[in-house]
């Protein structure tokens, strides 16, 4: 897993370079909105990005470096939403992976996703053609070769660091000793763990993370109900046909009405 | 028995009621891929999920026109006042012996149904279109939207497993104002006294 000193970081936006090298991504046209901050957003091709938000505190400017990634979710909302079988996976790292070869481009992940992360692309006709979804994977393919992420093997200050779960606990007793507070996604328990200054929205992070409620909802409690629901609703239909029975027309002139119907499990001809 | 048959539809009714249906059965099969991982195996039916996602898109556009136009053909009728009640409806339909309730063209269910169809339709159309071009609502819109379809869903389905069943073998006879537009004079008297006097 991946942890992130935020006192470490002085935002030399290598981990934003070593991400493009090592996945062959493309850089973005800059755009000058007063910051450092570059490229303007996470993109398909921009797995990560530094967030610098300059405060004002009693008249001194604290600036607050956060990184816009994948958070890895151990409970993913993107891996929730997604409806193709396989199509986003969890690697034995940890490692949250789409696979764009199965992808179809219906971008759930993007809504379903607490953190904002996934990005698609229609002007991505490279490769797989359009509408697929991209993110950061954790670099599951380098760690798979028994190498770090690139993000994590790039920073100078160590920053950013690659980690084993093991030796989490260790390195947040001595942050929480040094008065960091430890982010890890709460409920989402994610594989990418910040150690904050301040409060997680100066770092663009949200305060109490958490699977999206309509997400939850639809994925969770209402795809089960409905199936249970329509399953209880034509059993209740089975049981009125063969118990109460369907609406026949009165016979007309007594018993003997020579009826010439068939029965009426066939489609009702009358 | 009587030979005696009522025109219960008109063509165009049929008409747009079979693309209705049509559309909605093949929008059943394509949505139910995404609706679970378990049901994924039906996008298959239509050539891969890529497909059957398209597919779902156009065939949405079908049944919503060919819904709205079924509920302006229908609008007066299901908006004119009834002398049944629903409570009266359901009672005939859980004891066959009750008394038949003095249904015009269409019984107070059946108006109901109208509406419900109507306004279900327009909701899917409407997350649905949202589903097809998402970024236009923003985040938490466009979160709800998801859940809505698929909220809407569920009750479309329901729905039409009353519709159908009702239809067809819950109510002998009706089928057939699907197929030739017609109804025997007992199915009308049974069903509809007051629209049959007034046919008659």
């Amino acid at each position: 897993m991946i942890v992130i000193d935020t006192t470490r970081c002085t935002a030399c936006r290598g981990c934003q370079t070593a991400c493009k090298q090592w996945n062959s991504l493309s850089a973005v046209p800059t755009e000058c909105k007063g910051s450092y901050e570059n490229p303007p957003d996470l993109s398909y091709n921009t797995y990560t990005k530094i967030r610098f938000n300059e405060v004002d505190r009693d008249g001194e400017i604290r600036w607050f470096f956060g990184q816009h990634r994948c958070m890895h979710c151990a409970d993913a909302g993107c891996m929730k939403a997604c409806p193709v079988p396989g199509a986003i996976t969890r690697e034995a790292s940890g490692s949250v992976v789409i696979n764009q070869q199965l992808c179809t481009g219906c971008k759930y992940c993007v809504f379903g996703c607490p953190f904002d992360v996934p990005r698609y692309d229609r002007s991505n006709a490279e490769g797989f053609g359009e509408d697929k979804a991209f993110k950061c994977t954790l670099c599951f393919d380098r760690q798979g070769m028994g190498m770090e992420p690139a993000c994590t093997k790039t920073c100078p200050t160590d920053a950013l660091y690659f980690t084993d779960k093991g030796k989490l606990g260790g390195i947040t007793a001595a942050a929480k000793e040094k008065g960091l507070a430890v982010y890890d996604g709460g409920p989402l328990r994610t594989n990418v763990v910040f150690l904050l200054e301040d409060s997680a929205t100066q770092y663009g992070l949200p305060a109490k993370p958490a699977i999206p409620t309509p997400t939850f909802l639809w994925r969770t409690i209402m795809k089960p109900v409905g199936v249970i629901a329509f399953v209880a609703g034509v059993v209740g239909l089975i049981a009125h046909y063969i118990t109460i029975g369907p609406k026949e027309p009165d016979e007309e002139g007594g018993a003997a009405a020579p009826s010439p119907s068939p029965s009426p499990g066939e489609g009702g001809e009358y | 028995m009587s030979h005696h048959l009522v025109k219960r539809t008109t063509q165009g009714e049929r008409m747009f009621h079979w693309i209705n249906m049509l559309a909605f059965i093949v929008l059943v099969i394509t949505g139910l891929g995404l609706y679970a991982k378990s049901f994924f195996g039906l996008t298959g039916l239509f050539g891969g999920v890529d497909n059957s996602r398209v597919i779902h898109h156009w065939a949405g556009i079908v049944f919503i026109v060919a819904t709205v136009i079924i509920f302006l053909q229908w609008f007066k009728d299901i908006s004119a006042p009834g002398e049944d009640s629903l409570g009266a409806v359901i009672k005939e339909y859980m004891d066959p012996s009750a008394k038949a309730p003095p249904a015009g063209k269409f019984n107070a269910g059946q108006k109901l149904a109208g509406w419900v169809a109507i306004i279900l339709a327009v909701l899917m159309a409407l997350t649905g279109l949202a589903m097809w071009f998402p970024f236009q609502l923003g985040r938490g819109l466009q979160q709800w939207m998801y859940f809505l379809h698929n909220l809407g869903f569920i009750l479309f389905m329901g729905f039409i497993a009353i519709h159908a069943y009702l239809g067809t073998i819950g109510v002998p006879g009706t089928w057939r104002a699907m197929t030739k537009g017609t109804v025997t004079r007992e199915w009308a008297k049974k069903n509809h006294p007051k629209w049959d006097a007034e046919e008659a």
